[in-house]
């Protein structure tokens, strides 16, 4: 067994040589370093995948046995999305390496390699403030990331991420320093068990504080005012990373605190209304959007709004089915971000306008647009369908009817203006100058519209990992007792 | 056999597409053989006896498949028929592999929807027809295209979200997706659940079937998508809609009587009110049908009208409405598949299908026009084509429950049929021919062969409707519907009495012969060119005659009121309000990071209140 704290500690190692590796090797050998680093690291998750869909994986640092001293904690949710964050890194960096990154690119890739270094350990860790610290880590790296194209743009949308993002992490800060005041503990799984002694009103601050910190990366209502500008600004491999590492470390948050730690119902209806009412205003506000980066940063808030509508449902089927979801937004997203990059890359504009009539001039970008818009819209045999119908099936079957409602509306506003870009892409014909794909840029969004297609036809390749990963999320016990032993 | 089926069909489509790369007319040739075996395998399923097959998936779910008269039926039209439409794409020449991928899939979809037994895969199956036919809207010559795509999805979608809605609730209440145990599972339901179901399963399916006032994408789209691939979009996916409505209608509504819904003569009131529906539409399209100025156009409202017709069968649920239902289900797939087939063919000889620009082409193009013609007749529902037996049988329907206003419009839309018949006929093929079109040549081979077993099945299903019949009464039957009274090889009885469709047909063909005899025997015929016909030897130039431009003009000025009043005026104020309203929420967004946080805050501020204050 390879422990998983290595992700972590190959990472930050990696991350702080990019400049030396740069030095021995030269400036041509910094880009691989991301490459190499993802490709260790996603080993190292796969190779845990089989040992944490057993029995959580629980690794002690310093000798400390919790609840003392600083401890990862690696169930199937945890392996799940750690893999995903990783796998969405490694692709990322493939992208990289013929993608003109903003200069100085060492510190691009330095600031890349923290913030996924950031998501998976907060996917990863069982202890409450480790998983603040590293809400601080991914949170700030992103922020770089965010301005790093040094366009007024990014560093306008930068800044707005800053402003929510910092106030974000502070709420959390205070939930902690609120439940620590009152039980003394940090262990993830030590407060769960003590959670019933926790004064009420104490109680419901700290759950008050923890749902509006992470909302902010779980680009939830109303704290994702950054999203749109930052996105919109920000370099194309760091906005797919935005979408496929850093709001899935922003889910987790809310599920783990919700379910595993608070584990009160009460909560659940909350997040489910936050979800519907992002799903609404996100889906709405791409609507009538022109600028395509732009409408797929409103399209990813609406996405986030049905994840956490599904997760809020309650029941194994819904937060299987919202897991579910949230691997398509991060594989979906990332395909159409990456796509769009390149072709910003050649085009000099995302806006709709200048892309008429790509889809003729370049059928495989047209086509691999086409695959993600109609997955993102759940049709079979792509992936997003498997979604789409057991989220709605199961928050039927949960009796939150009106919500299916809502969130069948939100598709089909989603459709009205996917269609119009598809409608672009096919019609008119191309004005824009001539561009070729590089092979590196067009391999990675070709294997993630392999994973659409192939996840489309063998969904249990998805299913195997989030029913597991629900079931954890619902039974708060095993969890307790996996970390702290003994009988709860 | 699914298995099969879905391989021969998809991996099918990936095959001619690459082949298609290479050479296009082997490929199209490919795509034809893979049609045809593929109609072959299904004609053999059931002839084996029929199967059953279930694959598991995740979680609860599973698919199950397997095949009934009802499955049968739709499932041999769809593919048989679709074979038929294929053949002619092989001397197509706008054919592109795309095209060729396209159709191979809605193929494949079409065989998997009827052969589906559980909700999942008939979804699945569902929803690939959908994006693979409205991927063809993007391969066609671009006239509306903007309006036809939208449309098209924006519908297609929240039909598939009405059925989405109503398989959710089945599966929450009954825990299964498998068709027969659910609807086993449905004995004691409170009756607004089974109303709601049953609504959206209407509208769902009525979308498809593009039933008023669901139907708005249908003028767009049908004429958009590629010529060849028209006849399989109008005649057969929209009978795809009618299967389900079918099963909707059976499988759900006849257990209103359970809950004592009123009945009118033996239909009960939902019922009732569809069928209402299904004849507005049918008159309402063929209004709409009679002012349209391209041919494509005019079929695809008159598609909407003859839907209408089937809708309002299926909706009555009495075995002679179904009968007819289904009869003109099958006589709407084979003529509208054969207009739409000749409009194709004229498309790529002449270059266009708008009526004012065509003309004459009876000499240049005489196979066409009389299978255009024979089209026309079952269209119009004459004797002997197929269109007379199933109409009468919907008629009957009407009139044997004597449900007087409801058949009356369904007659007047007939009478409207005859009016766009004639204007479709007259525009493309008589008249004057012009000077553009002098060189103009018959269809190929292949299309004629298409036109043959076309109009071949049309004649011979209109003359012997003991043909057909067995197979619907087998669906009858399993629906535990009272059979028809009888039936023979040329004659159906029915509680108001008989008709024979080959002695009619024969008299029509007899009388037809006469009058032939009659022009060729009698009087003295003088040739003279068309325009000294025109202008009664008065020495003109040549200028053009043909007069097709406000065809109608009189008929539009009396109905302007009727046609001012439009679904579409609704859907536009929904879509305008929907884009105002969203353009609204944007602002939330306002890009101010002062503004943002003040959300955050009083979002806080919010929560606490609630969750201290209660």
């Amino acid at each position: 067994m390879v422990s998983p704290i290595l992700i972590i500690a190959v990472s930050l190692f990696m991350a702080f040589s990019v400049p030396i590796w740069g030095m021995l090797f030269g400036k041509k050998v910094e880009k691989f370093v991301p490459l190499v680093t993802f490709a260790i690291n996603l080993y190292i998750a796969i190779v845990n995948i089989p040992i944490a869909l057993q029995h959580p994986i629980v690794v002690i640092t310093a000798g400390f046995k919790p609840p003392f001293g600083i401890n990862l904690t690696i169930g199937p949710l945890g392996i799940f999305l750690a893999t995903l964050i990783q796998f969405m890194g490694l692709l990322v960096a493939i992208y990289v390496l013929s993608y003109k990154v903003p200069e100085p690119s060492e510190k691009f890739y330095m600031l890349l390699i923290l913030a996924v270094m950031g998501a998976s350990g907060i996917v990863m860790t069982g202890d409450i403030f480790n998983l603040f610290v590293f809400l601080e880590i991914t949170s700030i790296a992103s922020y770089s990331l965010a301005a790093s194209a040094k366009t007024g743009g990014s560093v306008e949308g930068a800044f707005k991420y800053i402003v929510l993002g910092s106030l974000g992490s502070t709420l959390v800060l205070l939930g902690i320093a609120l439940l620590y005041a009152q039980l003394g503990t940090l262990n993830m799984a030590d407060i769960a068990r003590q959670i019933g002694k926790v004064d009420t009103t104490v109680l419901v601050a700290a759950s008050l504080l923890f749902i509006t910190g992470f909302a902010v990366e779980a680009e939830a209502f109303p704290m994702n005012g950054w999203v749109p500008d930052a996105y919109t600004g920000a370099p194309f491999p760091a906005v797919a990373i935005f979408a496929g590492a850093i709001a899935k470390a922003g889910i987790y948050g809310i599920a783990r605190i919700f379910y595993t730690i608070i584990g009160a119902p009460s909560y659940w209806h909350l997040i489910m209304i936050i979800g519907v009412l992002t799903l609404l205003i996100g889906e709405l506000s791409a609507l009538l959007q022109k600028d395509f980066k732009r409408l797929l940063a409103y399209s990813s808030i609406g996405q986030m709004g049905l994840v956490l509508v599904a997760i809020g449902a309650g029941t194994l089927d819904t937060i299987a089915g919202g897991l579910f979801q949230a691997f398509n937004h991060a594989i979906t997203k990332g395909l159409l971000f990456l796509t769009l990059g390149i072709v910003v890359a050649g085009v000099g504009s995302s806006n709709l306008q200048d892309l008429e009539g790509l889809g003729k001039k370049k059928p495989y970008l047209g086509l691999l647009f086409f695959i993600g818009i109609l997955s993102l819209i759940g049709m079979p045999p792509f992936a997003g369908f498997w979604s789409k119908i057991l989220v709605v099936f199961s928050i039927i079957k949960a009796n939150y009817i009106v919500y299916a409602v809502l969130i069948l509306v939100g598709a089909a506003i989603e459709v009205a203006y996917y269609v119009r870009v598809l409608r672009t892409l096919y019609s008119g014909s191309y004005r824009g100058p001539e561009f070729s794909t590089s092979f590196l840029t067009g391999l990675t969004v070709t294997v993630l519209a392999l994973v659409i297609i192939v996840v489309g036809f063998y969904p249990k390749l998805v299913t195997h990992f989030v029913y597991p990963a629900a079931k954890e999320l619902l039974g708060r016990g095993t969890y307790i007792q996996a970390v702290l032993g003994g009988k709860f | 056999m699914v298995a099969k089926l879905v391989a021969l069909y998809f991996l099918g489509a990936v095959i001619v597409y690459i082949l298609g790369k290479l050479s296009k007319k082997l490929a199209a040739w490919l795509t034809f053989l893979i049609a045809a075996y593929g109609a072959y395998l299904f004609y053999g399923i059931n002839k084996a006896g029929g199967f059953s097959e279930t694959y598991r998936l995740i979680g609860n779910f599973g698919f199950s498949f397997g095949i009934g008269p009802l499955s049968y039926f739709f499932g041999m039209m769809a593919l048989g028929l679709g074979a038929v439409f294929v053949l002619a794409i092989t001397s197509w020449d706008d054919n592109t592999p795309t095209l060729m991928f396209l159709m191979l899939t809605v193929l494949g979809a079409m065989s998997l929807i009827t052969l589906s037994r559980d909700f999942v895969s008939f979804f699945l199956a569902w929803e690939i027809m959908t994006w693979s036919s409205f991927a063809t809207l993007f391969l066609g010559r671009g006239i509306e295209r903007r309006v036809a795509v939208t449309r098209y999805l924006i519908w297609s979608v929240i039909g598939a979200y009405f059925l989405l809605l109503a398989f959710g609730m089945i599966y929450a209440k009954t825990g299964t997706t498998l068709f027969t145990v659910a609807v086993e599972r449905m004995a004691a339901v409170p009756f607004w659940w089974l109303f709601t179901v049953v609504i959206f399963l209407v509208i769902g399916f009525g979308v498809k079937a593009a039933v008023m006032p669901l139907h708005t994408w249908a003028p767009y789209a049908y004429p958009e998508s590629p010529d060849i691939f028209t006849p399989i979009f109008s005649g057969l996916l929209s009978k795809m809609g009618v299967y389900g409505f079918f099963l909707a209608i059976f499988f759900f509504s006849l257990k209103f009587a359970d809950y004592g819904v009123a009945k009118l003569s033996g239909v009960n009131v939902i019922g009732y009110i569809i069928a209402w529906f299904g004849a507005i539409t049918a008159f309402g399209g063929a209004l709409l049908a009679v002012k349209q100025k391209r041919a494509k156009k005019l079929l695809a409202y008159s598609s909407v009208s003859q839907l209408g017709y089937v809708i309002f069968g299926l909706a009555l649920g009495t075995s002679l409405g179904v009968t007819g239902a289904i009869y003109h289900a099958l006589s709407h797939a084979v003529f509208k598949g054969l207009l739409f087939l000749a409009v194709a063919g004229v498309i790529m000889r002449a270059g266009t299908d708008d009526l004012d620009e065509l003309g004459g082409l009876i000499f240049k193009m005489p196979l066409t026009f009389i299978f255009a013609l024979i089209g026309i007749l079952a269209l119009a529902g004459i004797p002997p084509t197929i269109g007379f037996p199933s109409k009468w049988l919907l008629y009957e329907a009407g009139i044997e429950r004597h449900f007087v206003f409801i058949t009356a419009v369904i007659f007047a839309a007939s009478t409207a049929a005859f009016l766009y018949s004639y204007r479709f006929l007259f525009s493309i093929f008589l008249g004057q021919l012009h000077d553009e079109h002098r060189d103009v040549k018959e269809v190929p081979l292949t299309f004629i062969i298409s036109y043959l077993v076309l109009g071949g099945l049309g004649v011979y299903w209109g003359l012997f409707p003991g043909k057909v019949l067995p197979l619907i009464e087998n669906i009858a039957l399993k629906f535990n519907l009272p059979a028809l009274k009888t039936y023979a090889l040329s004659s159906i009885t029915t509680s108001l009495g008989t008709f024979n469709a080959t002695t009619v047909g024969t008299l029509f063909g007899i009388s037809f012969l006469i009058g032939l005899i009659i022009f060729f025997l009698t009087g003295k015929r003088n040739q003279v060119d068309q325009l000294n016909n025109f202008f009664a030897g008065e020495a003109v130039d040549q200028i053009e005659m043909h007069y097709s431009t406000n065809f109608y003009y009189f008929l539009e000025r009396e109905l302007k009121p009727i046609y001012r009043t439009s679904a579409e005026t609704v859907y536009k104020w929904f879509s305008d309000f929907t884009v105002w309203f969203g353009d609204g929420v944007r602002k939330l967004f306002a890009g101010n990071a002062q503004v943002y946080l003040f959300y955050f805050a009083t979002f806080l501020a919010l929560l606490i209140l609630i969750y201290w204050g209660f």
